[in-house]
């Protein structure tokens, strides 16, 4: 299977704390959607090592999301397949969970019950608190969610997440609507949750500096393909200032800017 | 300091009036303040009364008001009356709620039936279901069945229409997320679908508390034998002014009760909502 003990592959760079990925391995053959005759997914294809962290930017409307949907089973391609551990995927699995741009919780449920959600009795509960401590909430968790502040409510989608163990998790712009300072807390809080559980995880971001804090590659997506793939070979934590981090960073950016369809 | 924010002064300015009240009044408390007002207005009018402005004979006093009361509870009249009129109005809601309820239910999660049914009831709900009244005592005669008919036709539309309404507006964001997290259908339904639905049925429902006393006071007065309605409408053929007034005060305090609990219920099952969020001590 892919998760057999070849640690990593050379797009990873060794980190301090090296645990062994739980994470699924993921490929992409020839995906293709369209929506009302535009292409939104166009022959795509990749895959992700075990407990690999990708971020994938591009301009808005390249099919960034619509690929998430399809990973996670909520969308149908018209052609292609997504292999999740050598298995076909076509519906939604436990071992795949999202984390949305907007937090998505209910708000009649309180914060612990929200955690809980899909999860079943007292192990549920237990499972959903522990998220909710890995987040730093923990004593939230009787509160309403109408109560929490935007970053707040963001930890707690992220500990709903958590709770469910995923082995692929998918992060659709969850740092999108945050400020500043909260998007830089959060970063490192899935950062570390990342090193301690190495989950596969897929992130899709504007935000190429945040792209270049987290991930080990960044693919570049422009109308429905991919059309670069860059590791990115820091040491972790990662510093924006550092040289190098500035280098890359201002190379994507520039790539990104070059793609035909800038407004100026 | 310069450029302090004008909401400042403002608010302090509204914290001021009510500290005031409350200074004046000490034992002012926010339950007692709302019947400030009626108990105002029955001063007025007894005083009125009292000092012979207003004719008795059109406007009875309060206290005449009051007495007839006790006259009509010790014959037993008022109780009676009182007891058929409020099982009319809750088995009418209960039946037409109920409807409602289903039908919303049915249009609001199925295209077919939604196509089949929605223009008919359009339609019918277009029609003012008291211009049935007539028709409704060919067929009923003036039995229960007559009054309980006009009030199902009465609340079953504000509560399909808003329950129809709740369930196609809850988020589909939400119901995305429902699935990815694991919901099946009954769980999706039970955990997002009738929570997000909940507030715009308990609008309904308050809607359609209103009509049920209305077209209970229409029904009785045309076509019953029993009833407050109907108690009204008899004391009109012997001039009772004070038990056509005492009729008229019981349908506003039902009313309102009816309203205190449907109140309630929103209390209870929309604690969540940040109007009904108290501020953490």
């Amino acid at each position: 299977m892919f998760f057999s003990g070849k640690t990593r592959a050379a797009s990873a760079p060794s980190h301090p704390h090296t645990a062994v990925p739980t994470g699924t391995a993921v490929r992409i053959c020839g995906l293709d959607k369209s929506y009302v005759g535009r292409k939104v997914l166009d022959s795509l294809n990749f895959s992700m090592q075990p407990g690999e962290f990708a971020a994938v930017v591009g301009r808005s409307g390249c099919g960034k999301s619509t690929l998430l949907r399809h990973l996670v089973g909520l969308e149908l391609p018209d052609a292609g397949e997504v292999f999740v551990d050598g298995q076909r995927r076509d519906f939604l699995h436990s071992d795949t969970r999202i984390m949305f741009q907007e937090d998505r919780l209910l708000p009649w449920k309180s914060v612990l019950r929200n955690v809980g959600l899909g999860l079943d009795g007292e192990e549920g509960l237990r499972s959903a608190r522990a998220a909710l401590t890995a987040v730093g909430l923990a004593d939230r968790a009787d509160d309403w969610p109408a109560v929490l502040s935007g970053g707040q409510k963001q930890r707690v989608s992220l500990a709903r997440a958590l709770a469910h163990a995923p082995r692929f998790m998918l992060l659709d712009e969850p740092m999108g609507a945050l400020d500043a300072l909260t998007r830089l807390e959060m970063q490192r809080l899935i950062e570390r949750l990342w090193l301690e559980r190495r989950f596969t995880a897929l992130l899709v971001t504007h935000d190429v500096g945040e792209a270049v804090t987290l991930a080990d590659r960044i693919i570049l997506m422009e109308s429905g393909r991919i059309a670069r793939d860059l590791a990115v070979n820091l040491p972790r934590p990662r510093r924006r200032g550092e040289k190098e981090f500035g280098r890359l960073e201002a190379e994507v950016l520039e790539w990104i800017m070059s793609v035909h369809g800038g407004f100026i | 300091m310069t450029g302090t924010d004008p909401a400042v002064p403002k608010g302090g300015k509204r914290r001021a009036a009510s500290d005031l009240l409350r200074r004046l009044h000490p034992e002012t408390d926010s339950r007692l303040l709302p019947w400030l007002f009626p108990v105002l207005f029955f001063a007025v009018w007894q005083a009125g009364s009292s000092a012979g402005w207003i004719n008795s004979r059109v406007l009875p006093s309060p206290l005449d008001v009051f007495a007839s009361v006790f006259r009509l509870s010790e014959s037993g009249e008022l109780w009676e009356n009182l007891r058929i009129s409020c099982f009319r109005a809750v088995s009418g809601f209960v039946i037409g709620g109920s409807l409602g309820l289903l039908l919303g239910f049915a249009t609001a999660t199925s295209r077919l039936l939604e196509t089949l049914l929605d223009t008919s009831l359009q339609m019918f709900r277009t029609i003012p279901h008291l211009a049935l009244t007539p028709l409704v005592i060919i067929w009923f005669g003036i039995g229960e069945q007559a009054k309980i008919f006009l009030i199902v036709c009465g609340v079953m539309f504000p509560i399909y229409l808003n329950t129809f309404h709740g369930i196609r507006s809850v988020d589909p964001r939400l119901m995305d997320m429902g699935r990815v997290y694991g919901l099946g259908r009954r769980e999706l339904w039970r955990q997002i679908v009738l929570p997000g639905a909940l507030s715009s049925i308990l609008v309904g429902v308050r809607f359609s508390l209103g009509v049920m006393w209305m077209t209970l006071i229409v029904a009785e007065a045309i076509a019953a034998s029993s009833g407050i309605g109907y108690m009204a409408s008899n004391a009109r053929e012997m001039m009772q002014t004070d038990v056509m007034v005492l009729s008229i005060l019981l349908y506003a305090l039902l009313g309102k009760l009816a309203d205190v609990l449907a109140r309630r219920l929103e209390r209870r099952w929309l604690a969540w909502r940040p109007e009904f969020l108290k501020a953490a001590p």
